[in-house]
């Protein structure tokens, strides 16, 4: 997969849009690939509700994440955001619905095994091992991974967060939240995964942080399709391709992300946001 | 106007080397006067050799503990009874694999054939074997049956180890056949005799076998720990299981692991034991579980070097408090455990250190 990441970028680089001639196109498509038809899903929820203790959280949620898309989830603080994330790794396990990821079904999976399809998951905490140190992190990350693969994962790594270099030997629990988020994205990037989980990734950090944070998802989603949780709207509506809302566990409404930005009622509404 | 900036010449002690330095000096030199004053050099080197070998029959037991309790937060009381068992069973088949089989009491035992008659070397190693095998097994039934269950329940795991605990005490006299409390070798094992460095001075070569096996035993959990891949999928574990998983590792598969290499250090450790006090006796695992606790909280908990220096502070002091105080004998390491936690509440090296 990663020889194909690489000739990608190096079709982008020199102007082609990287859709043809590479065998990982099913795997990594660049951003203009996301008005590809609908038999394309790559992770598809129907009627999932989860339980937490007594608690109904998520009460019906069905949605599709698109194969080389940026799909965003929106909607209040307690909607239901990071739960369904957590239900699709098998944290939070689904109580009814179903869960299918490249024509698998995987509700009843655990998440180790769901990992291992080539799911990896960034939590809102950034789930780092504070213990051991950055590259430790990252080689934790690297399963199944040979030495060869994973020096070049490690360049795609400093090559999108070039400030990585500068504490890769630094105990990942004395790292800032921006420092620790780029870590946490990175070992996302570590194995051979095909679709991305990211809880709030501009939570907690200096707006001069989620700008860089923002720009590497730019830079990354053209290699990996990514389901992005998250309150910014500026940065949900510069990354996503896609939108699904979220309100009391249900999702309220979905569509192009264009759509939403032109719904200043929607917004307003679910997000409080007045888009001007 | 420019001020000159002077620095105090004490401003060196700031520097920890220093500090070191300075703490292993004094230490020799009250060591030097203590041998001067209250005790002979030959007497000296005697219980600093047998404090050795103490402290790496202790370490053997604690890294055990160190990586089930300290680790895995797992509270098990059947540690002791593992440590015994192993002992037992080395002692058992080494008795059974060193004695010819026309010597054998009973020579219609379906076991009968395995009186081999060997060296003391080879039914020595077999018998290692057996021991070790013996904590294995132990372990994988113990983790399977029991402890899989009650991983993040502490109370039910003190409950139900203690019940183990009596189970292999109880089991045990069945299956070796005791009569009495104790269990000795009915030949010399394997290393025997010594050497003199000096006319007063007798070393055992057992004493070294047991203080080398307990260096080496350190050295390998320590590189397992912390230079391989799978160490890393442990300590992360420890860590953030969610995490873990997340990334794609069953940690119950590591957690087993690392229980049943708990269960054959605690077995190696009863070897040890067993081989220094040529003999054994039913309550040795539970004497030394107590201190093994004691030592992996000295170490602070999660750190299996600090479990590795609690042990040699432990073993190395004993043989002199028994010497000068008998009576604080028993008692010592629980005031030496009062006075580590009043200084430092996570233990020496605590806080989830490896």
């Amino acid at each position: 997969m990663w020889d194909d990441v690489i000739d990608n970028k190096k079709d982008i680089a020199n102007g082609n849009n990287g859709t043809g001639g590479t065998s990982g196109q099913e795997q990594i498509l660049p951003r203009s690939s996301f008005l590809v038809p609908q038999s394309s899903s790559l992770l598809v929820l129907e009627n999932v509700q989860t339980y937490i203790g007594q608690f109904h959280i998520l009460q019906g949620v069905s949605l599709t994440v698109r194969q080389g898309a940026v799909t965003v989830l929106l909607g209040r603080n307690g909607a239901g955001k990071t739960t369904t994330l957590k239900t699709i790794m098998g944290l939070t396990p689904a109580k009814v619905g179903t869960i299918t990821y490249s024509g698998a079904t995987i509700s009843a999976e655990t998440t180790f095994q769901i990992a291992r399809r080539g799911i990896g998951y960034v939590p809102e905490d950034r789930g780092i091992f504070r213990e051991m140190t950055v590259s430790e992190n990252l080689l934790l990350a690297a399963r199944d991974v040979k030495n060869q693969e994973y020096q070049r994962r490690i360049e795609f790594c400093l090559d999108l967060f070039p400030d990585m270099k500068r504490f890769m030997q630094q105990k990942a629990g004395s790292l800032s939240g921006g420092q620790q988020q780029m870590v946490a994205i990175s070992r996302g990037l570590m194995t051979n995964n095909k679709l991305l989980l990211i809880d709030e990734p501009s939570k907690g950090l200096a707006p001069i942080v989620v700008k860089a944070v923002m720009d590497a998802l730019e830079k990354l989603k053209e290699y990996i399709t990514i389901l992005l949780v998250e309150q910014n709207f500026t940065m949900a509506s510069t990354v996503g391709d896609y939108f699904y809302l979220i309100d009391d566990g249900h999702n309220v409404a979905d569509g192009p992300m264009s759509q939403l930005i032109s719904d200043k009622d929607l917004t307003r509404q679910y997000l409080g946001v007045g888009v001007a | 106007m420019k001020v000159a900036q002077t620095q105090s010449p004490l401003f060196i002690l700031r520097d920890r080397r220093v500090l070191t330095l300075l703490a292993l000096l004094v230490g020799l030199v009250l060591i030097l006067i203590y041998i001067n004053t209250a005790i002979k050099f030959p007497v000296f080197v005697k219980f600093f050799i047998n404090g050795l070998v103490e402290s790496s029959v202790l370490f053997l037991m604690a890294s055990g503990l160190s990586l089930i309790f300290g680790l895995m937060d797992v509270v098990n009381f059947a540690h002791g009874a593992v440590f015994t068992w192993g002992g037992f069973a080395f002692m058992w088949s080494f008795n059974l694999f060193s004695t010819p089989f026309a010597q054998a009491k009973d020579q219609t035992s379906p076991i009968a054939w395995l009186q081999l008659g060997l060296d003391p070397l080879s039914a020595t190693a077999l018998a290692l074997l057996f021991g070790l095998a013996a904590g294995g097994v132990l372990g994988i039934a113990i983790e399977l049956l029991a402890i899989r269950r009650l991983y993040g329940r502490p109370v039910f795991q003190i409950l139900l180890t203690l019940g183990l605990v009596l189970i292999l005490d109880e089991s045990l006299k069945i299956v070796f056949n005791l009569s009495a409390p104790t269990y000795s070798f009915a030949n010399q094992p394997w290393p025997s005799g010594g050497f003199r460095p000096s006319p007063d001075i007798l070393v055992n070569w057992k004493s070294v076998v047991i203080i080398v096996a307990g260096l080496l035993i350190f050295l390998a959990v320590f590189w397992l720990l912390n230079r391989t891949k799978v160490g890393l999928v442990i300590r992360g574990g420890v860590e953030d299981t969610q995490m873990v998983q997340a990334l794609g590792y069953n940690v119950k598969n590591y957690f087993f692991g690392v229980f049943v290499l708990g269960s054959v250090l605690a077995a190696l450790g009863g070897i040890a034991f067993t081989i220094n006090s040529t003999g054994g006796s039913e309550g040795m695992g539970q004497l030394s579980l107590l201190t093994a606790f004691v030592v992996v909280v000295i170490g602070g908990l999660g750190s299996f070097s600090g479990a590795a220096i609690g042990a040699l502070l432990v073993g190395l002091i004993t043989p002199y408090i028994g010497y000068h105080f008998p009576a604080l004998a028993d008692s010592y390491v629980m005031l030496l455990l009062v006075l580590v936690l009043l200084v430092r509440p996570q233990g020496l090296f605590g806080g989830k250190k490896i």
